[in-house]
């Protein structure tokens, strides 16, 4: 029986028959509700606000697992969203600009600035009426969102999004202050360690339900400051808010489970740590309340210290592992590299532009690989012959044996649907991109065209080349002998130009090649003008050699321009093309 | 759209701001700067290169780069 599909109804109902049933309950609800949805409108706000900056930071901050734990904690606790991070690190992770174990840093250091938000109700929600400034928030909000410019939508997205926190903390409290005139929660605290397990899973299943820890911490810190939970109950309930995993869903890639498993182990190795040593660190977090100036009687606060006291300790004990947790996650899940579908083009990727664009460039450079795959066969060339080679010539006159290659089969298994692919994943992409985004990805776009186009002139070619390749006519022979050499140079300097780091030496071979090229195009084409007139060749022979001339012109023109657009990183030196 | 910001955005189509032409200015001078250091570069590799296949291949790159270069002046 598939319990699964009960699950949301039964949900619901069980929703429906709280809400229905209790007015406090409605209120401590409503609150979460809206707290939620507060959450979501602050990380769209930070999103339109930030303008890439979290995304450039983590690029240069993760090279080092310390370095990206300092990043995940400073970028979660300035943006108050660890799912929105989450997101961009997948997406990096994806299109191969950060390491597993960079992103695993940032996981492990977003733990941490997950515990901000305990600190800010702490501090703010419970003490104050937060909700008063609550409506002014929102209004201003809504006002800034008028505006045209990206930065003020951002900042009045961000001011609604604090709004309905505020908003919701209030229900909250006011649901709780409420419930305490009927039923008195405290009456059912437990002691002992099956108190602990049973609070503990409590939170962990309230975190599931809610599917935030912020919003269940904020939950626990309000029934805290209201008297309905024991103090000792809720550092239990606050341990399970960790002992959960938020990334599973999110991905489908290996490298997103990757990342999940990661941060289950975290998990459930910091939620171990703090249930052993639970009495140690209340201990602690009372020692150092007295350091810091917390008020002996204050809760919220010691709650919010105790949350960033075990998640630090967490990482004490997990981040000097970090890199035998990458070599088995590695082991674990592989990934599976299918030739016929796209490998980098993940939907979660799609909104983070910059991770966007690599992973399409990443795509365009794997659609180039398959049709380099299927143009040395119809030239009736293996690549390990061809490529690095020392005399191309002779490569090329003892390489005459026939090699079946169906191009149209090739072409509908490996290239039509990646090409289709890359062009509704780069159009979609496109949306969320700035002016200078959108023309890379235009140039990448026409870079497939390209690819495709090469495909289909080589398709044209193979049929003479089966012919000529065995003919008796030496003087057709050696023409398409020439033919096959000209696209194999093209390819072979192609290959090499792409391992070099320096942006001007692949500029300037390119160049080099480009002048080769439409070199030897009119040395061809005066040859075969020569043939004509000397009657060497015959009127259709003729034909065949200038039209294939010509499609051996455009593959090698076609690839070349393909290269520059693909390895060519600097956006100015691209620009240099269009001067040359 | 009041007349000042029409004049304002039709300002800004036909004159590049001062800021614009600045970047642009910046960014022709870091290109010119990196290109001049390469050469330099090429011309040592030239200089010391004892295989005359790669000194050719090195002399063809040079003369491609001190072309952009003579373009950005």
């Amino acid at each position: 029986m598939n319990f699964k599909k009960y699950l949301f109804p039964i949900f619901v109902l069980a929703l429906a028959y709280l809400l229905f049933s209790s007015d406090d309950a409605k209120l401590i609800i409503a609150g979460i509700t809206i707290f939620l949805i507060g959450m979501v409108f602050m990380e769209d706000g930070f999103k339109l606000f930030s303008g890439g900056v979290i995304e450039k930071v983590l690029k240069k901050t993760t090279s080092s697992v310390p370095k990206a734990i300092g990043a995940g904690f400073v970028a979660t606790a300035i943006v108050q969203s660890s799912s929105l991070l989450t997101i961009i690190v997948i997406s990096f992770l994806s299109a191969e600009l950060i390491s597993l174990s960079g992103a695993i840093g940032v996981i492990f250091g977003s733990n941490i600035g997950t515990t901000a938000t305990a600190w800010i109700v702490s501090a703010f929600g419970v003490k104050i009426k937060i909700a008063q400034f609550a409506l002014p928030m929102i209004i201003f909000g809504v006002v800034f969102r008028f505006k045209d410019a990206k930065s003020y939508q951002g900042i009045g997205t961000i001011l609604v999004g604090l709004g309905f926190v505020f908003l919701g903390i209030g229900y909250m409290k006011e649901g709780f202050d409420a419930l305490k005139g009927g039923i008195d929660l405290a009456s059912y605290a437990m002691d002992g360690y099956l108190g602990v397990l049973v609070y503990v899973l409590i939170g962990s299943v309230a975190t599931v339900v809610i599917q935030s820890s912020s919003a269940t911490m904020a939950l626990i810190i309000t029934a805290l400051a209201t008297g309905q939970i024991e103090y000792f109950n809720a550092l239990e309930l606050a341990i399970g808010t960790t002992v959960t995993a938020i990334l599973g869903s999110l991905s489908s890639n290996a490298n997103g489970k990757r990342l999940a498993i990661a941060h289950l182990i975290f998990n459930i190795v910091t939620g171990f740590v703090a249930i052993v040593f639970l009495y140690q660190l209340a201990s602690l977090v009372a020692y150092l309340s007295s350091m810091i100036g917390i008020n002996e009687t204050d809760y919220a606060m010691q709650l919010a210290l105790f949350h960033t006291i075990f998640n630090v300790l967490g990482i004490l004990v997990v981040a000097p592992f970090t890199s035998y947790l990458v070599k088995f996650l590695e082991s674990l899940f592989i990934e599976v590299k299918d030739v016929d579908k796209a490998r980098y083009l993940d939907d979660i990727v799609i909104n983070v532009p910059e991770a966007a664009l690599e992973v399409v460039r990443k795509e365009v450079e794997h659609l180039y690989d398959n049709s380099i795959e299927v143009i040395s066969p119809a030239l009736s060339l293996h690549r390990h012959q061809y490529l690095g080679c020392e005399d191309m010539s002779h490569v090329i006159k003892h390489s005459d044996e026939k090699i079946n290659t169906d191009i149209n089969v090739f072409y509908d298994n490996n290239i039509k649907e990646i090409y289709g692919q890359i062009l509704y994943y780069a159009t979609k992409a496109q949306e969320n991109m700035n002016e200078e985004q959108k023309m890379k990805v235009y140039e990448l776009k026409i870079s497939c065209r390209d690819i495709v186009e090469s495909i289909k002139y080589v398709r044209e070619i193979q049929k003479n080349i089966k012919i000529y390749l065995t003919s008796s006519n030496e003087i057709m022979k050696a023409e398409y002998n020439l033919i096959r050499k000209e696209i194999a140079e093209a390819i072979d300097t192609i290959n090499k130009i792409r391992n070099m780091d320096d942006d001007l030496d692949i500029l300037s071979n390119i160049e080099l090649l480009k002048k080769e090229i439409d070199k030897l195009d009119l040395i061809q084409n005066g040859k075969i003008d020569s043939l004509i007139r000397t009657d060497k060749i015959k009127r259709k022979m003729a034909t065949s050699l200038i039209n294939d001339n010509s499609f051996a012109y455009d593959i090698s023109k076609n690839l070349i321009n393909t290269a520059s657009i693909l390895w060519i990183k600097d956006s100015d030196i691209q620009d240099l093309r269009e001067i040359a | 759209m009041n007349i000042e910001k029409l004049f304002k955005k039709a300002e800004k189509f036909f004159i590049l701001d001062k800021g614009e032409q600045e970047k642009k200015q910046n960014k022709r001078e870091k290109l010119k700067n990196s290109l001049l250091k390469k050469i330099t570069s090429l011309k040592k590799k030239v200089k010391i290169s004892e295989n005359s296949n790669e000194k050719k291949e090195l002399k063809k790159q040079l003369e491609v780069l001190k072309k952009f270069h003579e373009k950005l002046k």
